[in-house]
């Protein structure tokens, strides 16, 4: 059998192929795809537009917060009393007969309950105070101040105790975990076992030990939280780095000619940044948790700096007559701790490569 | 190579920019050395189950401009001894137990990690069997061809956005000033290992390993990319260590061939030694089992017998006598001796020196049959093949 080729046949070329399919198109990046994904996922999408949110209200509290709501620490004495209690008043709502400063009170004198607006009976009793034209819309504490500003000042303590502890942790785990992965052998044993030893203390339990020497105090909560989050981060990076170092352009970098450090940082890094990215997201939560749990115990960010949990530890003498104390102090941890685990989520499905979904 | 090329390819590398001062590749070859000397090399590896002897005694030379084809199968220590030879075994498990590498008449076995570094990627530079999963996904390819530019040479990252583009086009990548902005996944196989040789030659290493880049490659990639690397040889003048488990890729590239078996070389020669006058039984093995398509398409391939051994319990003998038709008992009990004879043609096998046992057994050639060549296909595989290399012009 003969093999002749036409006279005016031209051989195919692969270039021209790859030509054909020019670079007129956008160009097209992991972030940015991986932001596509994300921004389809609507769960996900609220939960980043909820932590921006809180981000944004708590960098800009001091503009604004204390002339809406009043100071989140000061005590008044003259008019304390006055404003003591109060239920939430939202301006606009009144009217429809939500949040319009009313409640359920005991009548001290008849023992009956009535169902009164604290603002007016407040107001009545305290002329001089000014109650009646105020709006708290979360209400205010025993000693008067606005729950709302505490809230949004304690959103600071919140936030930069979930990232730096969540930083210190990720950056000892990171470490610790590259060792481990990377050089093997006893490295990997000896690492690996101070991270199961960690791991065996119960986490809460541990921290507050710690506490209890160091003594409490913003400065020590997120180093403590965050010293002490390291070995499970550690473990899923291991595993990361494990995963990655198999791969041909790990043995291809080191044929380059590059070193341990360049291999680690610019070629294993980046490979599993994602993994690190949704881990650490949601230890975001976990720390914001933690810190809630140490100030409602009372071993975190001492009073009068406002935290949630020490407000929620707070209010638990109110539940039955204001139960506002504690509901919105909780509702803020939940809404933020579930907005950081969903971004988490949302996070992992946008930066998994195997997705590739159009 | 011709002297001329030589002295073209020293004269660039001294005045290369930000070449360094004590770069093993601007240092004269000493007297009586080769450029790359692999010496009786021995890397066994200890695991739980035994010492695997992966390479087993491996000698070869190297000189500039010279390509050394390395055939066998797979597992037969081909890649290890290259690793080896760069260093990037593992150890533990893996321990040189005899033998040395000298690379300009230094031994890179005695380097500490430091001085192979700075030889690794800039002297001797490698081209990896799988072109897909070889380049780092996360970064865009000017970025990575300009990576050991940025390593060896300090180049800024602009220089080495420059210089990758030069590369890309030196390799036959069309509109490389935009493709250097994309990522491998947008690549085809071929292409990337263009992407892959243009990264292994950005520095003019003196030796270019090649562990098996076509392997994973369609047949007329295939032949790109062998075009590819002659042509490259011939403008850079490096010297090439082609490893691969298809004579035919070495057939019409390689100056030398060493056959390996379970770890050990089997046969050394020339290439034409090789394919014209090979005289170990394995070696003939080979040649009998490419598929004959020119002389008659419904002829059956003759495969070799059997399984390559186990590397941690090789027979006492020559480890090809249980699958070799010729073996006589002294295979069994004595491991041959090696035969040299005044070319530097070596073979492992006790009957190497035996012209009669050879005359009687070596498979037909084009030499020794001059009608293999004529006939009635050989003008259609001729144009075939043309078509094969026809998308490099």
């Amino acid at each position: 059998m003969k093999y002749e080729l036409a006279e005016d046949y031209v051989a195919p070329q692969e270039n021209a192929l790859e030509a054909s399919k020019d670079s007129t198109k956008p160009q097209r990046t992991l972030w940015g795809d991986a932001f596509r994904r994300l921004r389809r996922n609507k769960l996900a999408l609220i939960a980043s537009v909820w932590i921006i949110f809180v981000v944004i209200i708590a960098l800009s509290a001091d503009l604004w917060v204390p002339q809406t709501f009043g100071s989140p620490t000061d005590i008044d004495s003259s008019t304390s009393a006055a404003r003591s209690l109060l239920p939430p008043r939202i301006k606009g709502l009144e009217n429809l007969g939500i949040f319009d400063g009313t409640t359920d009170k005991k009548n001290l004198t008849t023992g009956e309950m009535e169902h009164i607006n604290v603002y007016q009976v407040n107001a009545e009793k305290y002329p001089n105070s000014g109650v009646q034209d105020e709006y708290h819309p979360f209400g205010t504490d025993l000693l008067g101040r606005d729950v709302m500003s505490r809230i949004i000042y304690g959103s600071r303590i919140s936030l930069s105790v979930g990232l730096l502890a969540t930083s210190i942790a990720v950056l000892i785990g990171l470490i610790m975990g590259a060792v481990a992965a990377y050089y093997g052998g006893i490295w990997d044993v000896l690492i690996m076992r101070l991270a199961d030893i960690f791991l065996a203390f119960p986490y809460v339990l541990f921290v507050i030990a710690v506490l209890a020497v160091f003594g409490p105090g913003f400065q020590n909560v997120f180093l403590a939280i965050g010293i002490l989050g390291w070995p499970s981060i550690a473990r899923v990076f291991r595993s990361a780095i494990l995963s990655v170092k198999e791969n041909d352009f790990i043995d291809a970098a080191r044929a380059m000619g590059a070193g341990d450090w360049r291999i680690i940082v610019r070629h294993i890094f980046p490979n599993s940044v994602a993994t690190i990215i949704v881990y650490a997201t949601m230890s975001i939560g976990g720390a914001i948790l933690t810190e809630s749990a140490l100030s409602f115990l009372g071993m975190g960010v001492q009073p009068p700096t406002p935290s949630w949990g020490y407000m929620i530890s707070d209010g638990k003498t109110y539940l039955s007559t204001a139960p506002w104390l504690m509901m919105c102090p909780g509702l803020a941890i939940l809404s933020t701790v579930l907005a950081f685990t969903v971004l988490g989520d949302g996070l992992r499905d946008a930066l998994d490569v195997k997705m590739k979904d159009a | 190579m011709s002297e001329e090329v030589k002295n073209l390819n020293k004269e660039k590398d001294v005045k290369a920019p930000g070449i360094q001062a004590n770069d093993l590749k601007l240092k004269p070859i000493p007297e009586g050395s080769h450029l790359l000397e692999v010496d009786d090399l021995k890397m066994y590896f200890h695991t739980r189950d035994g010492i695997v002897r992966a390479v087993d005694g491996v000698s070869y030379t190297l000189d500039p401009g010279e390509t050394l084809g390395v055939v066998g199968e797979s597992g037969s220590g081909k890649s290890v001894t290259v690793m080896t030879i760069m260093g990037l075994i593992q150890m533990p498990p893996g321990k040189i137990e005899g033998g040395d590498v000298r690379y300009r008449g230094q031994s890179l076995l005695k380097m500490s990690s430091k001085e192979m570094e700075a030889i690794r990627g800039n002297d001797i530079a490698m081209v990896f069997q799988d072109p897909m999963s070889s380049l780092n996904p996360v970064y865009r390819i000017g970025k990575q061809v300009g990576e050991s530019l940025r390593i060896h040479r300090g180049y800024t990252k602009k220089q080495a956005m420059e210089r990758a583009i030069e590369l890309l086009d030196m390799v036959g990548i069309p509109n490389p000033d935009q493709r250097v902005k994309d990522y491998p996944h947008q690549f085809s196989g071929g292409m990337r290992q263009r992407v892959m040789i243009a990264m292994a030659l950005s520095c003019d290493p003196d030796i270019l390993i090649a562990d098996e880049p076509t392997t994973a490659l369609d047949v007329t990639i295939q032949a790109q990319i062998i075009e590819l690397m002659k042509e490259m040889q011939k403008r850079n003048g490096n010297a090439i260590i082609m490893i691969t488990h298809d004579l035919g890729v070495v057939a019409d590239m390689a100056d030398k061939i060493m056959i390996m078996y379970a770890g050990r070389p089997v046969e050394f020669g020339t290439a034409d030694q090789i394919f014209y006058e090979p005289i170990h039984p394995y070696t003939w093995g080979l040649h009998n089992s490419i598929p004959e398509q020119t002389i008659d398409e419904k002829k059956p391939l003759t495969p070799i017998k059997g399984n390559p051994p186990s590397l941690i319990d090789l027979p006492a003998g020559c480890p090809f006598a249980p699958r070799c038709p010729y073996a006589k008992q002294i295979c069994f009990d004595k491991k041959p001796e090696k035969y040299t004879d005044e070319t530097g043609h070596y073979s492992f096998c006790h009957f190497a020196d035996d012209k009669d046992f050879i005359r009687a057994h070596q498979p037909e050639t084009s030499r020794t049959n001059p009608n293999i060549l004529r006939g009635p296909a050989s003008a259609g595989s001729q144009s075939a093949s043309k078509t094969a290399t026809g998308g490099e012009q």
